[in-house]
């Protein structure tokens, strides 16, 4: 067992670096080796790939003795302003004082992060080169910085250079597997000190307010994305205006904000899962599975805009420039799903029901759902049951009416809905199934149950064909590989395999008549077999 | 170019070294005079007041603590003082190099010795050589005491070290292993700078992943990154270093330390650093700040004797009712007793005033110093004291820790006597002199007017030792005064 009495040695570390980074230069100023440091540190025996504390707390106190607090760490050293600025004041708290006690059970069921398509980390760790240079002047050693590794960020928001993701020389990632490395190190696997950028940095309009957004927010300064004041914001600027049917036409702005002309280079540019039912389900108020990054980037546009009547600048295309000119013109009439989400959100209010959920009600959402994820069932359908009878029948129609929005009248008429979706996604790229599926699921399951034929044809199986036919195939060349061998002077069982293992070996199971006949098996100790023999 | 543009890189230099977190909190002794008040200790000094005796035996051994600086001391304790801050300072923080440097030999750790690269720059070291009783490692503990050995940084102080938290180690004095391992004295290292940092790096780096090579390594990244300024190696043995099949490599050790960038002063017995000395490199790397030779006093007549060595710890240390009683040739009657060996004037004071205070003797006479020579405190020692005392070159080949060559070097040096008798009656303070000029090349690089000028504070302020000085300067530059 390991026993520090007292800290005797921690380095000077950047407010804004990484948890990772902090404790990779305390490793590396101590001189303690990565499994020692990390019982040490943390009281876990792994050190890579912390985002969070285990323990902040255990950290405080074994790594600084008390100069700095766990809070001092969470905040300043991991993307937690950000994530908290996506939760109530008093879930923040809680949120808070978890992490800060290591109570990871309740950090999760606060804010469960473990979803990959919530992840704040990029790929690959990113640096700036001239935050680097300023870190070895005044520190000595480089540090990763959380900004940085945010998948969306591509430029040092301070100094304005695309970020280095790579080594200049081999393209291999910072630190390869063990991540062990920090900025300014040499290439674990070639040795050379050239970094090089990403490929094709965005810097659009949406880029800047995305940008502007996560940094205010890892200041813990971003108070738009608080739940009430979302609501707020989208509520004026989607229902007031456009209503629910104008979704898609702000979806298509969002696109083109960012110099985009699909989800997909949407989700490359953002560096997270994002769909046109993300958009839009966030949009109307759903925020379950929109990866975090998403929504600042959505709320990053609509609150850029807002405030402002100004449409896209000249240069834009027709569409998108009609499209925005109808958006932030006033709405001459509310449609009926404004109305009623008005009404759902002015007696949620009164009753101290979630307003998140009365807008997911609105938005035609089950009781049944609503009430696991944001209250109690009972309190759902109390809310539902004190209400006006006419808005409550509304509601019931729409929700009816939603449930089968989707639903084609026929098999013919789904078929070719979906077989256009499959060829939508064709076109943006999807070339494999793979990929298909994580552009488009639904309708990728729906083709392969009920269109196999069809979807086989537009994108083959790679294996491809019936077992018999690769059986032959295979057969087919187990058979030339050992004649071919034969010719050249092969005359052994015991030579073919060293040369050829896999096809003999293929050959003994599955074709042992033909292998017998050109190599027939040796009989007593002196016999010679040669190869033309072989071959008679 | 004007003088101000020529200046200014001096005048950056001074204002690093000012501003030099890790010196900020150190005492600095830039004159030789506050460096030797500073090194006085005289526990005694205060009297004991109306104790009975039987409350004043366990004081007897506050003798130990008694230091009376005598130029040796004072010259080897300036050395170890510029050793530490020029290391210091060439640590400092403020330079990013430096805060660098910390991180890439961290970097380093997990490799064996020799794969560590070697760095441009070496730091200087240090040699104390004598053999026992001489007084060089009460003098390095003596100046030791002075600094404090561990000095913890936190705010500002810290930040300027590129640290939220550091526990500086100013210096670090380990013994040489008893048997000669590099084992030895890895253990040694790691189980001091525990016990000095409360650490426990003794667990970190022990186990089969780590082999002597490693470790090795790893200490030096621990001294380096707690900015050790001065490593200390004590009793260095001519079987422990010269002698030892690892003694290369503990050569090369003290070199991988210099050129981590920390002094090293090395403190033993002059045989054990012959190996040392046989490359011509390391010798002078080792020796920057300075070659010193602890000798015993050659005669009764010796002005360390008579001056520093008698006077600041025979006579200081009173505790019977009465002083002493007056002795005629007090000096000549001790040398006889002791060998000029300042280990056994304290041994033989204790003795005699623990005598007395058990005896109830009032005041220390004669016949009370002749008793307790004969006790058995003294018994240990008295061939050692013959021998010195009569200058018997062959009694003393009987130890072979006492390099008979350098002694008979220092006798002959000290006194061109033939005879053993005549060593007893030393007359004038001259020979003192001649011993000076004739000591060996190594210790010639020591500042001169120390060895000629007595070192009593109060001196100092005086216009005849002002003259004296000038006049021993000009004669030492070639004697144009």
């Amino acid at each position: 067992m390991i026993i520090i009495s007292e800290p005797v040695l921690w380095p000077e570390v950047p407010v804004g670096a990484t948890l990772h980074s902090a404790l990779l230069a305390a490793k590396r100023m101590s001189g303690i080796r990565g499994s020692d440091a990390a019982r040490i540190f943390l009281g876990t025996p792994r050190l890579n790939g912390q985002v969070f504390p285990p323990d902040a707390g255990w950290l405080a106190s074994h790594t600084v003795g008390g100069r700095l607090s766990p809070e001092d760490f969470v905040r300043n050293y991991t993307p937690f302003p950000f994530y908290a600025s996506f939760l109530r004041r008093s879930d923040e708290a809680r949120w808070l004082s978890a992490l800060c006690e290591g109570d990871r059970a309740s950090a999760r069921q606060i804010l469960p992060l473990s979803t990959r398509a919530d992840r704040f980390v990029a790929d690959r760790q990113r640096q700036c080169r001239e935050c680097l240079r300023e870190d070895l002047g005044l520190y000595g050693v480089g540090h990763w910085r959380v900004v940085h590794q945010v998948p969306a960020i591509t430029r040092c928001p301070l100094h304005l250079r695309p970020l280095h993701d790579r080594c200049g020389d081999c393209g291999h990632a910072f630190g390869g597997r063990t991540s062990f490395a920090l900025p300014g190190d040499v290439c674990d696997r070639c040795g050379s000190s050239e970094t090089s950028g990403l490929h094709s940095p965005h810097f659009s309009e949406g880029y800047r307010s995305t940008e502007e957004l996560i940094v205010r927010a890892l200041r813990g300064d971003a108070s738009e994305l608080r739940p009430a004041s979302r609501v707020r914001l989208l509520d004026d600027v989607i229902y007031r205006r456009v209503g629910i049917q104008g979704l898609e036409d702000v979806a298509g702005l969002f696109l083109a904000s960012w110099g985009v002309k699909s989800m997909n280079e949407l989700s490359t540019a953002l560096g997270c899962l994002a769909s046109e039912r993300h958009v839009v389900g966030y949009l109307r108020g759903v925020t379950t599975g929109v990866p975090r990054v998403l929504q600042a980037a959505i709320l990053a546009f609509v609150a850029q805009y807002s405030n402002t009547s100004e449409v896209y600048a000249s240069g834009r295309d027709a569409k998108a420039e009609s499209a925005a000119t109808d958006l932030f013109e006033q709405p001459t009439s509310r449609s009926p799903d404004a109305v009623l989400l008005e009404a759902f959100c002015t007696h949620a209010a009164k009753v101290g029901y979630p307003i998140v959920a009365a807008r997911e009600l609105a938005a035609g959402g089950g009781q049944h759902s609503i009430g696991v994820r944001y209250a109690s069932l009972q309190t759902t359908r109390k809310f539902l049951a004190a209400f006006p009878a006419e808005l409550l029948a509304r509601y019931e129609a729409l929700r009816v009416a939603r449930r089968y929005r989707y639903v084609p009248a026929d098999l013919s008429e789904a078929r070719d809905l979906i077989r256009g979706r499959v060829l939508e996604a064709m076109r943006d790229g999807c070339t494999t199934r793979a990929l298909l599926l994580r552009a488009d699921g639904a309708a990728y399951r729906w083709a392969r149950m009920h269109d196999k034929k069809w979807l086989d044809q537009m994108m083959p199986l790679r294996r491809g064909g019936p077992a018999w036919r690769r059986h032959e195939a295979t057969l087919e060349r187990c058979r030339v590989r050992i004649l071919a061998l034969i010719d050249e002077g092969y005359c052994s069982r015991s030579r073919l395999h060293m040369r050829a293992s896999n096809q003999v070996t293929w050959a003994r199971r599955h074709d042992s008549a033909w292998l017998d006949r050109v190599m027939p098996k040796k009989r007593g100790s002196g016999r010679v077999v040669t190869s033309k023999g072989c071959l008679e | 170019m004007s003088s101000n543009s020529i200046q200014l890189p001096l005048l950056r230099a001074s204002e690093a070294v000012e501003n030099n977190p890790l010196t900020r909190r150190l005492p600095r002794f830039d004159t030789d005079e506050a460096l030797s008040q500073a090194m006085e200790q005289d526990p005694f000094r205060g009297g004991v007041g109306n104790l009975d005796y039987k409350r004043r035996i366990p004081l007897v051994q506050e003798i130990r603590r008694v230091v009376s600086v005598t130029d040796a001391m004072l010259l080897a304790a300036r050395g170890l003082h510029d050793a530490l801050f020029a290391s210091l300072d060439r640590q400092n923080p403020l330079d990013p190099a430096n805060r660098r440097n910390i991180y890439e030999s961290g970097s380093q750790v997990g490799k064996p010795i020799l794969e560590l690269p070697w760095r441009p720059e070496f730091a200087g070291g240090l040699v104390l050589s004598g053999w026992t009783g001489t007084g060089k490692t009460h003098t390095a503990d003596r100046f030791l005491q002075l600094v404090p050995q561990v000095v913890l940084h936190e705010g500002k102080d810290a930040a300027d070290c590129g640290c939220l938290i550091l526990k500086q180690l100013v210096w670090l004095k380990v013994h040489m292993p008893s048997d000669g391992s590099r084992g030895g004295l890895v253990i040694g290292l790691l189980m001091e700078l525990d016990r000095v940092l409360g650490t426990d790096y003794v667990h970190l780096y022990h186990g089969n992943s780590w082999s002597i090579e490693k470790q090795l390594v790893a200490i030096i990244h621990i001294l380096v990154a707690h900015r050790c300024g001065l490593v200390v190696i004590d009793e260095a043995q001519e079987a422990t270093l010269a002698r030892s099949r690892f003694g290369k490599e503990f050569v090369v050790f003290f070199l991988r330390l210099l050129n981590a960038g920390m002094a090293v002063a090395l403190m033993g017995n002059p045989l054990a650093f012959t190996q040392l000395m046989s490359l011509a490199q390391s010798q002078a790397r080792l020796t920057e700040f300075g070659w010193f030779d602890f000798t015993s006093p050659v005669s009764a007549s010796d002005l360390t004797w008579t001056d520093d060595l008698v006077p600041g710890i025979w006579k200081q240390s009173k505790l019977l009712a009465e002083p002493d009683e007056p002795m005629k040739d007090l000096e000549k009657f001790l040398f006889g007793l002791t060998g000029g060996n300042p280990r056994y004037l304290a041994r033989l004071r204790a003795a005699t005033l623990l005598l007395g205070l058990r005896t109830g003797a009032v005041r220390v006479t004669k016949e009370l110093v002749e008793e307790a020579s004969r006790s058995p405190a003294m018994a240990g020692v008295r061939d050692q004291v013959d021998a010195f005392a009569q200058h018997d070159l062959s009694a003393l080949s009987r130890w072979t820790d006492i390099p008979g060559y350098q002694v008979r070097a220092v006798w002959i040096g000290g006194e061109p006597a033939k005879d053993s008798r005549e060593f007893e009656a030393p007359a004038d303070p001259e020979p003192q002199e001649k011993v000076a000029s004739k000591k060996s090349s190594k210790s010639a690089t020591a500042p001169q007017p120390l060895q000629v000028v007595p070192a009593k504070p109060e001196d100092y302020r005086s216009k005849e030792f002002e003259a004296k000085l000038l006049a021993e300067l000009g004669r030492i530059a070639g004697g144009k005064t």
